[in-house]
């Protein structure tokens, strides 16, 4: 997939998981500035795992904070 | 040898919560986090902690006396008593024994075990196996924690969410099998995400990583949940009940959610009793059957999940 792709439904899910954030959505937005707090934040990753097919390892969870933490990991979890 | 079968069941149910209610606008101002972030991130608006003299036998005799009195059960008729406790400060003895003392129990098998927030499920399943193969007329099972020995307010995350009491239920031959297989498993590779560790004023606190447990508990439970209806020969929409340990609220909503349990027949015993750990189960039981919601013959789903990583969990038929 490529890595605009992985952001578009990156963003989809987002938008999903957090639906009362009217913000732009940018790589570099947070999820924490979204409203999502650290659990809403496992959910959101929970739907990516199902969405992408992949896993999100335990010692992976700490650093995925932003859009595009997220889009890097997609990818290189698809690329591994 | 042809080892005779029986079926087993529930047939008492009781608890004991301490005297001291602790509400979170009360803990609030002995930590470092708002009561609005207490009640937002676990749902808990009030919790119990027990007082010196409110020790975990003193607890689990109360709440093990009057589940005998529901079961119609004497002392003299009991044969194993269990006792699923994690919180117990002294290592040796277990408690089991002076809790059968106490009641008046004769000389039972009793033994503790600690399997933390999933204790209560384990012990049921034993209990119904000793009372399936003969080696037990009625089985005691008790599960009683004192968690608010192990946080501590420099930790919000745990402090906010633990509390005390004990829950028993008495497990006793039937004609029928009502109380299911149990389904458990256990993740030691996680351990470290939930534990207990000794700090510089060497005391020993639990410490514990919030989303990773969520995150396994959320991801694993479901699977748990409908394995433990299938072995049972039931569909989840024949449950009357689903009683989830009480970690936290927003754990007990996502796995409602994932399973598309009709949310108003979920307990959520944690916004009044906080996590017991081991107790937390029968002590969610003893809410709904004290609020007439629970009704003999109800199909109940219980499941314990927690440190260890470990859980068990089955379905029971209520007296």
């Amino acid at each position: 997939m490529i890595a605009e792709d992985i952001l578009t439904k990156i963003k989809d899910i987002v938008r999903t998981q957090a639906p009362d954030f009217a913000g732009e959505l940018l790589p570099s937005s947070s999820f924490e500035e979204m409203g999502l707090d650290s659990l809403n934040r496992i959910d959101l990753l929970a739907a990516a795992e199902a969405a992408f097919g992949i896993e999100v390892p335990d010692d992976q969870v700490a650093g995925l904070l932003r859009v595009q933490d997220l889009a890097d990991f997609v990818a290189s979890a698809q690329a591994g | 040898m042809t080892a005779q079968v029986y079926g087993s069941a529930v047939t008492g149910l009781a608890a004991y919560r301490p005297v001291r209610r602790v509400t979170s606008e009360e803990l609030a101002q002995q930590t470092t986090v708002s009561p609005d972030w207490i009640v937002d991130r676990t749902g808990i608006e009030a919790r119990h902690h027990a007082a010196p003299d409110e020790d975990l036998v003193t607890m689990g005799t109360e709440a093990g006396r009057k589940a005998l009195v529901a079961a119609a059960v004497s002392p003299a008729e009991v044969d194993l008593v269990i006792l699923a406790t994690a919180t117990r400060r002294q290592r040796i003895p277990g408690a089991a024994p002076q809790i059968a003392s106490r009641i008046g129990i004769p000389a039972a098998g009793a033994f503790d075990v600690n399997a933390v927030c999933a204790g209560f499920t384990y012990s049921l399943s034993m209990a119904s196996d000793a009372v399936r193969l003969g080696r037990a007329r009625n089985v005691l099972v008790v599960a009683a924690e004192r968690t608010s020995e192990w946080i501590s307010p420099q930790m919000p995350d745990t402090y906010a969410i633990f509390g005390d009491g004990a829950g028993a239920v008495v497990v006793s031959r039937s004609d029928s099998d009502d109380i299911g297989p149990v389904v458990w498993g256990s993740d030691g590779g996680r351990s470290a995400v939930l534990q207990s560790e000794v700090f510089e004023d060497n005391n020993e606190y639990v410490t514990m990583n919030g989303p990773l447990v969520y995150k396994w508990s959320t991801a694993t439970m479901p699977a748990v949940a409908r394995r433990a209806c299938e072995l049972a020969g039931v569909e989840m929409s024949d449950l009357t009940w689903f009683v989830p340990h009480q970690a936290n609220l927003r754990i007990i909503t996502t796995l409602t959610q994932t399973l598309g349990f009709p949310p108003d027949r979920v307990a959520r015993d944690v916004v009044e009793t906080g996590n017991t750990s081991g107790a937390s189960i029968p002590l969610a039981l003893s809410t709904l059957a004290d609020s007439g919601r629970l009704k003999p013959g109800d199909l109940v789903l219980l499941l314990g999940f927690g440190a260890g990583l470990t859980y068990a969990g089955q379905v029971i038929r209520m007296p």
